[in-house]
């Protein structure tokens, strides 16, 4: 479980995060949406404490951070590293033998190359495929399904399933809404900076209309396409 | 043309910026220790010339990265595309052809020149893709990065080993040496990406040692071979040897911690300045190090606590 109190954030002037509140229970998946520059990213990095702020998160975990899955919205890969180096260094970080890193390859990636060298989607998969090695007990997934194909969303869709079964939190963001509502069982939406709702499933539906209204408004009449 | 060089000039400018260091400072630090080091290597060995091909051969490569050319081919025509190609490889091997051409080092020049034209009309096949098989890859990355990026220079630092024990000269063998704790000094030289640290369930103490600790024991997988040879070889130079080595490692450490003293940021000009100074004059180490210890745990305190 995850609970932020009072969490606010700034860089500089400009405030980001204004007074969150939220609590993460085990065995959830926790969907959050927003427009882009809503907080979202800064909202999980602040989580995963790679950024100061103010306020609290706390959690039953020992320390929240050795035990949590980041799966960034652009992973970072080195130039000369294959995907199986890459696998090897996030456990051995853990202290984890990756065992056989060949035989859980779900995602067929060709782990003998240089990551650099992989796709958007490839990188995505293989950086998840590395976090779950980890044996996590919460994740973060910060637009799991961007330049996925149609096929690995599938799969990624089923992992999170499966980690909800296992007792795991999850966090997701993602900008496809039908992929939050298949998986979430809540979804806050972000709005500058701020909580703006809770929405729990059987409202989905209604929050993606709500969304979609707000998002598009007259925007693509005003471009006066002809 | 002009507008993408004038751009590459203020990026130079801003990469000096950013190290807190005024650029005029950088040029004229650049310029001395670039006249300095020449001098000194010269004077050192006869093949400098040679070396000096080599050196701007890798700096050739790096400018004939495929990704950055083929950004560079959707923005200029194909004839703006070669002139600024052949015009930014002549001025990156300029230090390298006027120090030649002073020192009457006609042949050597001239490759140095051709190479400058030559690899602004080929296309560097993506060797990238090509995986190097390397010694260190069940702890990545440093060494593994560092290792396939100059297997060439590893190569050459073993060769001149065994040319210094066919000639008998223990200088050259020595200077093989260090030119090994160089080059791992230099798998250090870029701050480590934030997440890469973040991952570690490690206290900010444990993770230094870590690093330090795999940092010993691969440089010493690189520079054993060469020891041992000297050794063989050279047997009544044993002490100074040993002094490099150990001077290797004491200066891989501090090059580590000098690192994360900067964390996330790279390591800005004072902190080069102090490092410079300390491993020209090791004695400096019992201050520098505790130093750049008790800042790094400062550091990585945030990501690491």
């Amino acid at each position: 479980m995850i609970h932020i109190k009072n969490l606010s954030k700034s860089f500089g002037s400009k405030q980001v995060l204004k007074n969150i509140n939220l609590s993460f229970q085990k065995g959830t998946v926790n969907g959050i949406v927003g427009d882009n520059g809503a907080g979202k990213t800064t909202l999980f990095r602040c989580i995963a404490g790679l950024e100061p702020y103010e306020g609290e998160i706390v959690s039953d975990l020992n320390i929240l951070k050795d035990h949590l899955g980041l799966l960034m919205t652009d992973p970072y890969f080195f130039p000369l590293i294959t995907g199986r180096e890459y696998i090897q260094l996030l456990c051995n970080a853990r202290s984890i033998v990756p065992g056989n890193v060949d035989e859980k390859n779900i995602f067929d990636l060709p782990l003998s190359e240089y990551a650099s060298t992989y796709s958007t989607g490839m990188k995505k998969k293989l950086a998840l495929t590395a976090i779950l090695r980890q044996e996590n007990e919460v994740f973060i997934l910060d637009e799991p399904f961007n330049g996925v194909d149609i096929h690995s969303n599938m799969i990624i869709a089923e992992i999170i399933y499966k980690l909800k079964s296992l007792g795991k939190t999850v966090l997701i963001s993602s900008h496809i809404f039908s992929t939050l509502s298949e998986t979430c069982d809540l979804i806050y939406l972000l709005q500058e900076g701020a909580v703006a709702r809770e929405v729990k499933r059987p409202d989905f539906a209604n929050l993606e209309q709500e969304m979609k209204a707000i998002t598009l408004g007259d925007k693509v009449d005003r471009l006066g396409l002809r | 043309m002009k507008n993408y060089l004038l751009l590459q000039y203020r990026m130079i400018n801003r990469r000096f910026a950013g190290s807190g260091m005024p650029p005029l400072l950088g040029y004229l630090l650049g310029s001395t220790f670039f006249i300095g080091g020449s001098a000194f290597i010269f004077n050192k060995t006869e093949y400098a010339g040679y070396l000096y091909v080599l050196i701007a051969y890798v700096a050739l490569l790096q400018l004939s990265d495929v990704r950055r050319n083929e950004f560079l081919k959707t923005c200029f025509n194909s004839a703006q595309y070669r002139s600024l190609r052949v015009i930014e490889n002549l001025i990156v091997t300029l230090p390298f052809s006027l120090f030649l051409a002073f020192k009457s080092l006609l042949i050597p020049c001239l490759i140095v020149l051709a190479l400058a034209f030559q690899m602004a009309f080929i296309k560097i096949k993506r060797i990238y893709s090509l995986v190097l098989p390397t010694p260190f890859s069940r702890q990545p990355y440093e060494f593994t990065v560092g290792f396939r990026k100059s297997w060439y220079l590893i190569a050459l630092a073993y060769l001149l080993t065994v040319i210094s024990v066919i000639v008998g000269n223990f200088n050259l063998g020595a200077f093989a040496l260090i030119f090994i704790f160089l080059l791992s000094l230099s798998y250090y030289g870029q701050p480590e990406h934030e997440y890469l640290v973040w991952i570690n369930s490690l206290k900010p103490g444990e993770f230094l040692l870590k690093k330090i600790r795999i940092a010993c024991l691969h440089s010493s997988m690189l520079s054993l071979p060469v020891l041992l040879l000297l050794l063989f070889f050279f047997r009544e130079s044993w002490l100074p040897l040993f002094i490099i080595q150990g001077v290797g490692y004491l200066a891989l450490s501090t090059m580590i911690l000098a690192r994360y003293s900067a964390f996330p940021d790279p390591i800005n000009f004072p902190q080069g300045i102090i490092l410079a100074l300390a491993i020209q004059l090791p004695v400096l180490l019992v201050i520098v190090i505790p130093y750049f210890y008790l800042q790094s745990l400062k550091k990585l305190n945030r990501v690491l606590r």
